[in-house]
């Protein structure tokens, strides 16, 4: 497949996602958590993918559980790369001091297993979907931060950049015209294969039963087939669609990392390169 | 204009940082203002170096920079800032020289905003009369570094070096990146701005030939130190130096540039250009094995 229809591809899916969780009121008339039938009601009609053990519409529920996953997946990813651009960009910009702080301070949390601290974390503040996002942006925007400073570090011996310092140009103006809109690319694609990630991990801290309790979410609807029963039973469209939509979301993802990573500007790779 | 003083730049490289590259070294010199002075040396021998020092745009270990007048190594950062569109410089590649992200008219444009005090009209006139100055044409403005060639490029940065309104310009092998009909071409432009506006430059080259043709006086380097400096002729004539010998003796004069230089060049720089109708030179390179069509046809 080529990188353009990756991406088209892509774009295309996950925007039928964004739908979907904007319009899930509209399309089905239950509420995710309203006890609508007989508990475990095999598809029908009324209940397109049936009924869950407590008597939820599981077809609601797994439309509803698309926004906490996108909200995970989009809110963690734009944080982590606002964190890792804005920091990665400042140390490698300044250096010196400023610099040799920032990359000893990334060196240590690097060591750090980021997924069980997430779990302790998370644990630790109560699992909320915004303190989950909040805490993956955060801990993934520090890894990140290594790969923006390099990029930002060649950049600034870039001949363009010397050229705008001796225009008289402030730091500000040099950093925010000069050198992230160079930035940007590289941040946009990091930016997609971190919301691919994040969704996961999402889906993952749900299943382990750390997801937020007030929300709709795949990997609580997973879990809760998986010992309530649905596995047992063999009680297919109670399993199967929740891990369906993760997986599909997710390639869709990846293409549009995928299509992107052409993005990357191939004249800029040769003006980094001097 | 520009008295230079024991400047020297060490560079740490290698695995620890622990290999010392004295890039520059102890290097003194002066320029007068309206004064060109070559600088000619082998490769890496620190020219490039020598002349972002000189802007201040790295910064030296030691030494003395006085530019009219004012020591500008010990300027604070924002009278340094209020200094710099004095001083321009045109940097060694013009591929890179230009922001990828940015077009034409906002590169050109953007010395003009710094400056303050202009409305938007004044700065979109003073744009399109620098293009014109430097043979582009209005369908340019939109166009991004990699949708122009390499000599288009150099004329954008022309046009914005000049739009800070310059009074020293290191031109950093201003030519060696380009085309032999795109090299004449800019030569040609350089040599008007030093004519009309009495620009004071460093003109770094390893090519001899332009050096000799272009300066008033050269110096020459050599792993970092300036070994000999004086007028054009007397360098090229009776060099003094090993090292000067070596480069003169190397330098050929029948170069395919030097030879469309004596040939039509010289005359188009001594006189003023013919307004030109389309106003846009035509960079293709196919032109440059025919000298002396391109010289004849010059701007179309
Ligand atoms: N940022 C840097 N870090 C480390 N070493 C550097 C740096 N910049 C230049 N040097 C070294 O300083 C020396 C002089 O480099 P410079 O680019 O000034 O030479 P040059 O005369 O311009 O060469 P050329 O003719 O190839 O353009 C070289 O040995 C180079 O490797
Ligand atoms: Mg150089």
């Amino acid at each position: 497949m080529s990188r353009k229809s990756a991406f088209s591809a892509g774009l295309f899916i996950l925007g039928a996602y964004i739908l979907v969780a904007l319009l899930s009121s509209v399309i089905t008339p239950y509420s995710p958590t309203a006890l609508v039938g007989r508990p475990l009601d095999g598809p029908s009609d009324t209940h397109l993918l049936g009924t869950n053990d407590l008597g939820q519409d599981i077809f609601s529920r797994l439309l509803y559980g698309t926004r906490a996953t996108l909200i995970i997946g989009l809110l963690g990813a734009l944080l982590s790369v606002l964190v890792s651009t804005l920091v990665g960009t400042v140390s490698a910009y300044y250096g010196g001091g400023v610099d040799e702080v920032i990359t000893r301070s990334v060196d240590v949390l690097m060591t750090l297993p980021s997924f069980p601290l997430l779990l302790v974390l998370t644990i630790f503040f109560a699992p909320s979907i915004f303190v989950i996002s909040g805490l993956m942006g955060v801990l993934g925007g520090t890894q990140g931060i290594r790969i923006i400073r390099s990029q930002v570090l060649s950049l600034v011996e870039a001949n363009f950049v010397y050229g705008a310092k001796a225009i008289g140009a402030g730091d500000l103006r040099i950093m925010t015209r000069h050198i992230l809109p160079n930035v940007l690319p590289l941040a946009t694609v990091k930016f997609v294969f971190a919301a691919q990630r994040y969704m996961l991990m999402g889906v993952g801290l749900g299943f382990l039963g750390l997801g937020d309790p007030s929300v709709v979410d795949w990997g609580q609807m997973i879990s809760r087939a998986y010992y309530n029963g649905g596995f047992a039973l063999g009680l297919w469209w109670w399993l199967i669609p929740p891990g369906i939509a993760v997986t599909l979301l997710s390639v869709a993802l990846a293409l549009l990392g995928y299509g992107l990573e052409e993005e990357i500007d191939p004249r800029l790779k040769r003006s980094v390169a001097i | 204009m520009i008295e230079v003083e024991g400047l020297t730049r060490h560079f740490f490289s290698g695995r620890l940082g622990k290999e010392r590259v004295e890039a520059v070294d102890e290097v003194s010199f002066n320029i007068k203002r309206g004064e060109t002075l070559g600088l000619v040396g082998g490769s890496g021998c620190g020219k490039t170096t020598l002349g972002r020092l000189l802007l201040r745009l790295i910064e030296p270990t030691s030494g003395r920079i006085i530019f009219d007048g004012v020591d500008i190594l010990h300027l604070k950062r924002r009278e340094m800032r209020r200094l710099r569109p004095r001083m321009q410089m045109i940097f060694q590649d013009p591929d890179t020289s230009l922001n990828p992200r940015m077009a034409s008219l906002e590169s050109i444009s953007e010395p003009l905003k710094l400056k303050g005090g202009l409305t938007r009209a004044e700065i979109e006139d003073e744009v399109s009369r620098l293009m014109e100055k430097v043979g582009l044409s209005p369908e340019h403005l939109g166009r991004r570094p990699h949708q122009l060639s390499g000599g288009q490029n150099q004329r954008v940065v022309l046009a914005r070096v000049l739009a800070s309104n310059p009074e020293f310009i290191v031109a950093d092998e201003p030519l060696s990146a380009l085309d032999v009909s795109v090299q004449a071409q800019i030569f040609g432009l350089l040599s008007e701005m030093k004519r009309d506006r009495n620009i004071t430059f460093l003109f770094i080259s390893h090519d001899l030939n332009i050096v000799r043709l272009m300066s008033d006086r050269v110096a020459v380097m050599d792993r970092g130190k300036i070994v000999e400096v004086g007028p054009t002729e007397e360098i090229f004539r009776h060099p003094l130096h090993p090292r000067t010998r070596e480069l003169v003796s190397s330098a050929s004069m029948d170069g395919q540039l030097t030879l469309m230089l004596k040939e039509g060049l010289i005359s188009t720089v001594t006189r003023r250009p013919r307004p030109r109708m389309g106003g846009v030179c035509d960079d293709n390179p196919m032109d440059s094995k025919s000298s002396r069509l391109m010289i004849n046809a010059g701007c179309r």
